[in-house]
């Protein structure tokens, strides 16, 4: 992606951020939490893309250790980049509206605990290729598929275990005066993912290309 | 590579950062979960021990009458509510803040590999000629 493309839209995605606030200010009170609910229209969006993220990393480290195609690994990294920033959000987010609305920064239940776990993943995929050594990638590949295969787990969570997280049916649920706010919140979030998805992976292919200089022109 | 004394540097870093982050948690806990309460038993405790006359006066006034029905939170005085604005602040800054905090990690590692790739082609064109 050229920097023509990649400026305009980070343009447009600065203006998204700046009226997504209004819209979620516009949007009504939820009847039992009040304001603390209004954490829900970044929190939510947040994980949706951590969970995004954490499929394109797997697939995309599946496509490298099957395919061996290193354009799939740059992909993977960039990805399982962007799951351990959004897992953050959604790690720090998450605690913030539980203390108001449960009295409690953390519980282990089944979503918290599956989410927690999915994020320290991720972490350990990034350290395992950051420190790793020569042939990491293929280890940190093995664990970016399984880091994909738990998503689905974390996002069932909530229907099969007893737990205090809200459950999965809350989205299609929605009263119709949050849906603009929250779908307006989750487009946002999904363009700026694919816009830092691009950038960091164009840095992960001018990093390849400078080792590749190295590599050939002796010095 | 990052070097073992920019390791312990972060993990030092992160350690007080949980460690402030724990104290705050404990602060900001409702009464009968907090470290406050302890202290509180532990001066009267010791306090009756010592024959401190008063004490258990002290005690009963200071947690009234006991509450033995439902009270819903709307309802409590609000000095025992938690601002809700607060909260959802901290958490929007924090997604702003981190969002662009790694903005502009990935700004300066682009502009590190653009600078090698230029020092590279610079190189490459001084060992051709």
């Amino acid at each position: 992606m050229t920097s023509r493309v990649i400026t305009p839209l980070a343009f447009l995605l600065a203006i998204a951020f700046a009226l997504a606030p209004v819209l979620v200010a516009a949007a009504p009170y939820e009847s039992t939490m009040g304001l603390i609910q209004k954490i829900f229209y970044y929190h939510v969006p947040s994980a949706m893309v951590l969970f995004l993220s954490a499929f394109v990393c797997g697939i995309a480290s599946a496509v490298f250790l099957f395919g061996k195609r290193p354009g799939a690994d740059r992909v993977a990294v960039a990805a399982g980049e962007l799951a351990v920033v959004f897992g953050l959000v959604v790690l720090v987010t998450g605690p913030i509206w539980a203390r108001k609305a449960w009295g409690v920064w953390w519980q282990w239940d089944a979503r918290l605990t599956s989410s927690l776990l999915l994020w320290m993943i991720f972490v350990a995929y990034l350290l395992v290729r950051r420190f790793g050594g020569p042939g990491s990638e293929k280890l940190g590949a093995a664990m970016a598929v399984f880091g994909m295969a738990n998503v689905p787990f974390v996002y069932v969570s909530v229907n099969y275990w007893r737990t205090l997280h809200p459950k999965t049916s809350v989205v299609p649920t929605l009263a119709p005066e949050m849906r603009l706010a929250f779908w307006f919140s989750v487009a946002s979030f999904l363009a700026l993912y694919l816009l830092l998805l691009a950038v960091r992976t164009r840095l992960e292919h001018q990093r390849a290309r400078v080792e590749d200089l190295y590599r050939a022109v002796d010095f | 590579m990052m070097d073992a004394r920019t390791i312990a540097g972060w993990t030092a870093v992160l350690v007080l950062a949980c460690s402030a982050g724990a104290v705050f948690a404990q602060r900001q806990a409702p009464p009968g979960t907090d470290a406050r309460l302890s202290a509180r038993y532990e001066l009267t405790a010791h306090g009756r021990a010592a024959g401190v006359p008063g004490v258990d006066g002290l005690r009963n006034t200071r947690q009234g009458p006991g509450q033995d029905e439902f009270v819903p939170a709307s309802q409590l005085p609000a000095v025992e509510q938690m601002p809700a604005a607060p909260m959802v602040i901290a958490a929007y800054a924090f997604v702003w803040v981190a969002l662009l905090v790694y903005v502009w990690s990935i700004w300066r590692r682009v502009l590190r590999v653009e600078r090698d790739l230029a020092d590279l082609d610079r190189r490459v064109s001084a060992q051709q000629e």
